[in-house]
């Protein structure tokens, strides 16, 4: 292609470019957007940029300017050299916002447009329509402005929000987002716009090209702004956080984040101002009272920092300086007019006043000088002063910290009663010694207002350090002549309780005997006394009533009241003696018939409460005795095993021997080849599942059939008969069956075994097997023994059925030698019988078949 | 003597029979007739006091101030101290300054922080009644009073026991609105202080301040250009018909020997002052 085609190519291209229409793109306020993305957001942080603060102005013509809109009549947008006093222009139009100077534009919102005028001469460079939203705030970064509008912010159903960046030179647009959220106004910084969204969400985006590079979201904060500043972008409501990666936790506990130590202050203003509340051009409340700071550097991790810790916070024409970690006051200021806009820098602290005052004030110090005087009624004020000095003239603030906030709280100004109030409480935090005096000189100013006297009252009471003073402030009595009033004793009393100041003791007895002491103080001086002197202060107590126990001056129920707080405290504090002596006033017709009622209730109540002790102190031992009742209940149940052991079973079975003897030696004697008789016994036990319950009935049937809660007598009767029924439990023998199937034998065994009781278990059923070896006894080594049978390896004596075919000591008859009979097998450990002993049976011996092992017992089978 | 004795027992028995006489049955005469009989002694006047009954008390506290020794006051404090209904409190306070014993002062100056200000009033006029130096400061507390009529006879009180030693605290009384020290300021006050008080024509009513003049005026230890002062003054600052009826009355009641200056310049202004109010003039 040829050079000629080339720069037509270009020309064309670089016509389409400058006709190219302005980027509408829905790359941002997705709902599928991620938020809180750590890596994201650290990345815009670290795009944003964080440095040091300049010490200069931020606009482009390098001045300490302010942007104001002209009040009165004649409104007019102007612009304002701050060092000089002078105007640089002014331009009327009906502005509706706080004009923001932006660079080298001045951005204000005129009717249903915002403009963007010049810097330097107030000309109009272009103007963005709102489109039936409310314009919520601009920012600029380059040669970009981003600004917000929305519908919403005041109000209404309808909400909408629109994020617009423009040319700040010629004001076309470069890129916009509608967005179904209220949108507020925004910052720019390093690129980005910051949009705050919602009161929940801050959306990150690319400057140039509209797209969202990061969102913000809060899960346990409202964000209100966001603005940006040298040393970083910051954003919160009541709290300030940094913007950086740690903002991806969506938390305080996870962010970089101060709270503001100022917090409860009246108007409840946010640390900076709302982003979602529009600016309208005039004077308001909302300007007069704000907190302004400039952040510290980042650090890692922790408590975000501001400059020199301490905040600023304004409030009509008081300026204070808090301390950013613990909210306490490091001066504080009256000027002589109200702020209308404040803005700190490195290098001071200046406020705007409605009649055009610039002021600037050490932030150390609090020392005030005037800088210029602007001749102009102004409000919605803007300022970009960065680098101007201080006036060198100035006029410090008088006295500490302490004696500053109290001139404050002096103020007779009605508008500031809210704030002193708040102020008030501000002050009782300290701890010096002197702000009870203060407090209680406060109090007694005629000029305070109610309100205020009521927030000085409650202060008052939470001291706990000086109580000198109010020591003191009892030798002060009513004197007409001198027009001296009392103190204030129904604060002073409970706070001198509070304090447990003993020392207080006699300055308040002389105020009880002051008949100019007001009515209604008594109850609390009385008490005071009562509590700090105890015993000691009786004898007052009785004195003061015996002398008024039947004057009408404590007639009446409301009138009452005194007197019965002074029984009251004879009657707690007293001894006996005192008890009788209240007793001999209550029975004396010529007393006071309330006063004499409240000793009778005192008594009742007193009676009452013995009892209820005593009544609480029975019911405890009963409980006491239950519990071990219960315990030894439950050790019983304990006991009673699964099942029988065999141990346990041969304890009743051992027990009647002699009749089962007595039994297979009948079978015997029917059966003489009878070798063994086997027994099998079935134990039921049956026992109850209530005897097994751990613990006593909620509940008891009365007489009536109507069950009540179960006292604790019912619950021991109740274990008792527990324990009572769960020992007398046995077993019993349900089936006992018997082999050979000898129906004489089964009578006579019938007879002794099924009458049998054995311990209790709790399974149901279980069988016990027994084999009586009706062969006769082959005792070994002698000695008597129980069945005739013998001794064991180890010399202890066998129960006859646990030896292999034990024996019984039975009569057997000789059976008939048959020829070729193989000899009689002997057991081992038996051995051969001794003939001469007529009852020592023979031994009987197991026919055999010749070749097949000898027999082995059944149950080894 | 000894018929004397027998005449004695004789009346003894008569006087007893007649008390186990069916006439015993009837009422117990009045006590106050029992003790127009005999008056009672210290020991039966403080028994009395201790009786459930309020007419016995009456009896036994008009019995020791008529007793009126030192001796009675004890009782008498003791029994305010006991507690008493209203009545009988005031009428105890009222007797103790009849009584008019210094012993009594104690005890008046705690009842002045008697709760009830018609104790504090009578507790004040019992004190001006004793003769003590002590009860002067006692009085005066009465000044710095919340209740207006303990003020009012606080005030009347150290002009009656003659306390110039509280003169100025009388005079700062009457610039806080005590009208009832004008009078005692004028019983007790020299000339300095009836200048003092003409300061006041003009700005207090006539109604409080001539009560003043007329006791300065009335007062013989006081020179002749002294109360001419005050005439001319009186006339100059308010010349009403008020204070020409009021010279008309002081006047009226001068002794006919009475030559004075001050007198002539007050029936000068009496008949230089037209009964018709002149216009602007203070009333």
């Amino acid at each position: 292609m040829n050079r000629r085609a080339l720069a037509l190519s270009a020309l064309v291209s670089a016509g389409l470019v400058g006709c190219m229409p302005p980027i509408r793109t829905t790359t941002a306020f997705s709902s599928r957007f991620g938020d809180n993305n750590r890596g994201r957001l650290g990345e815009v942080a670290a795009t944003a940029g964080a440095g040091a603060l300049a010490d200069r102005p931020r606009n482009s013509l390098g001045r300490p300017l302010l942007a104001t809109v002209i009040q009165g009549e004649g409104r007019a947008v102007a612009v304002y050299d701050v060092q000089t006093g002078q105007a640089l222009w002014s331009r009327p139009m009906a502005a509706s916002s706080t004009p923001e100077i932006l660079g080298d534009a001045v951005v204000v919102e005129v009717g249903s447009s915002t403009k963007v005028l010049d810097l330097a001469t107030g000309a109009e460079r272009g103007h963005v329509d709102h489109n039936g939203l409310e314009f919520a705030g601009a920012d600029r970064d380059g040669d970009t402005i981003v600004m917000c509008f929305a519908a919403g912010l005041t109000g209404g159903s309808r909400r909408a929000g629109r994020v617009q960046a423009v040319d700040a030179r010629s004001g076309s647009e470069r890129w916009t987002h509608e967005v179904g959220g209220i949108l507020g106004r925004p910052a720019a910084k390093g690129g980005l716009a910051f949009v705050p969204w919602d009161r929940q969400s801050i959306a990150v985006l690319d400057l140039g090209t509209g797209v969202e590079r990061a969102r913000l979201r809060s899960t346990d904060d409202v964000l209100s702004w966001v603005f940006a500043s040298p040393q970083g972008v910051f954003y919160g409501g009541r709290g300030i956080y940094r913007l950086n990666a740690d903002s991806a936790s969506g938390t305080r506990a996870g962010s970089q984040f101060l709270a503001n130590p100022f917090e409860g202050i009246p108007g409840d203003p946010l640390i900076h101002r709302d982003a979602f509340q529009p600016t309208t051009g005039t004077r308001t409340a909302r300007d007069r009272i704000g907190f302004t700071f400039l952040p510290g550097a980042p650090a890692e991790g922790g408590r975000l920092t501001v400059q020199g810790d301490t905040i600023y916070a304004s409030y009509y024409h008081d300026v204070l300086a808090v301390d950013a970690a613990t909210g306490g006051v490091r001066w504080a200021v009256r000027l002589e007019e109200d702020v209308e806009a404040m803005e700190l820098t490195p290098t001071g602290l200046f406020v705007v006043s409605a009649g055009g005052h610039v002021r600037g004030i050490d932030p150390a110090t609090g020392a005030v000088g005037v800088v210029s005087q602007l001749n102009a009624q102004v409000g919605a004020i803007a300022m970009d002063v960065g680098g101007l000095a201080l006036p060198a003239e100035r006029t410090a603030p008088e006295g500490s910290a302490r004696e500053q906030l109290v001139s404050l709280i002096r103020d007779p100004d009605n508008r500031l009663v809210p704030l002193r109030s708040f102020l008030v409480t501000r002050l009782a935090r300290l701890e010096d010694e002197e702000v009870t005096h203060d407090l209680l000189d406060l109090y007694t100013q005629r000029s305070i207002p109610v309100q205020l006297r009521q927030s000085i009252a409650t202060a008052l009471q939470t001291r706990r350090t000086g109580a000198r003073f109010l020591v003191a402030a009892l030798e002060e009595h009513f004197d007409y002549l001198e027009n001296h009033s009392a103190p204030p004793l129904q604060v002073i009393a409970p706070t001198l309780v509070a304090m447990n100041a003993r020392e207080a003791v006699p300055g308040l007895t002389a105020h009880l005997l002051d008949h100019e002491t007001p009515m209604e103080s008594l109850p609390d001086v009385i008490n005071a006394i009562g509590a700090l002197g105890e015993g000691s202060a009786v004898p007052v107590f009785q004195r003061w009533v015996q002398m008024y126990r039947s004057d009408s001056t404590f007639r009446g129920p409301e009138r009452v009241v005194a007197m019965n707080t002074a029984i009251d405290a004879i009657f707690r504090h007293g001894d006996a003696s005192a008890r009788a002596w209240l007793q001999q006033l209550s029975e004396d017709t010529r007393v006071n018939p309330l006063a004499r009622a409240h000793v009778t209730e005192l008594q009742q109540r007193d009676a009452s409460d013995i009892q209820r002790r005593e009544t609480q102190q029975t019911e405890a031992e009963r409980q006491a005795a239950l519990q071990a009742e219960v315990n030894r209940l439950h050790e019983l149940q304990a006991t009673v095993p699964p099942s029988l052991t065999d141990a346990a079973f041969d304890e009743a079975w051992n027990a009647h021997l002699d009749e089962v003897r007595e039994c297979a030696q009948g079978a015997v004697s029917r059966n003489p080849s009878l070798n063994q008789i086997r027994v099998v016994v079935t134990l039921r036990s049956e026992l109850p599942r209530r005897l097994m319950e751990a613990n006593p009935p909620a509940r008891t049937a009365g007489a009536d059939g109507v069950t009540h809660p179960t006292t604790s007598e019912e619950a021991l009767t109740w274990t008792g008969s527990q324990m009572a029924a769960l020992t007398a439990q046995r077993s019993r023998v349900r089936l006992a069956t018997y082999a050979p199937a000898d129906a004489e034998l089964r009578s006579c065994m019938d007879r002794v075994v099924l009458p049998l009781e054995f311990p209790v278990f709790r399974e149901m059923r279980q069988e016990f097997r027994r084999v009586i070896d009706t062969r006769a006894a082959r005792a070994q080594g002698g000695g008597e023994t129980i069945n005739g049978l013998g001794l064991d390896a180890q010399g202890r004596e066998l129960p006859w059925w646990l030896v292999s075919a034990p024996t019984l000591e039975v009569e057997n008859p000789p059976l008939p030698v048959r020829p070729g009979t193989a000899p009689a097998t002997v057991r081992p450990g038996t051995g051969p019988t001794t003939p001469n002993t007529p009852t020592t049976p023979t031994t009987p011996t197991t026919p055999t078949v010749p070749g097949t092992p000898a027999q082995r017992p059944w149950w080894e089978e | 003597m000894h018929n004397l004795s027998r005449l004695s027992a004789a009346s003894f028995c008569l006087a007893s029979l007649a008390a186990l006489s069916p006439a015993s049955a009837q009422p117990r005469p009045p006590a106050t007739a029992t003790a127009a009989a005999r008056p009672l002694t210290l020991r039966e006047a403080t028994q009395r006091l201790q009786s459930a009954d309020p007419d016995e008390i009456t009896e036994g506290v008009d019995a020791l101030t008529r007793i009126g020794t030192a001796e009675a006051v004890p009782p008498l404090v003791t029994l305010a101290r006991s507690g008493l209904p209203d009545d009988l409190l005031d009428l105890v306070v009222t007797k103790l300054g009849i009584l008019g014993r210094p012993e009594a002062i104690e005890e008046l100056g705690s009842l002045m922080r008697h709760r009830r200000a018609a104790v504090r009033v009578r507790a004040v006029t019992s004190l001006s009644q004793i003769r003590d130096e002590r009860s002067r400061p006692l009085i005066e507390s009465g000044l710095r009073d919340s209740d207006h009529s303990v003020r009012a006879e606080a005030a009347r009180a150290l002009g009656r026991i003659n306390a110039r030693a509280s003169l100025s605290l009388l005079q700062r009384a009457f610039e806080r609105n005590i009208p009832e020290a004008a009078e005692s300021i004028g019983a007790l006050g020299d000339a300095a202080a009836a200048d003092r008080l003409l300061e006041s024509v003009g700005h207090s009513p006539l109604s409080v301040l001539l009560p003043g003049f007329r006791r300065f005026l009335d007062r013989r230890d006081l020179t002749d250009p002294v109360k001419l002062r005050i005439v001319e003054q009186l006339v100059s600052r308010s010349p009403t018909t008020q204070v020409k009826a009021f010279l008309q009355e002081w006047v009226r009641e001068l002794p006919p020997a009475d030559r004075s200056r001050a007198r002539a310049r007050a029936e000068l202004a009496i008949r230089q002052i037209n009964d018709a109010p002149a216009p602007g003039a203070s009333r």
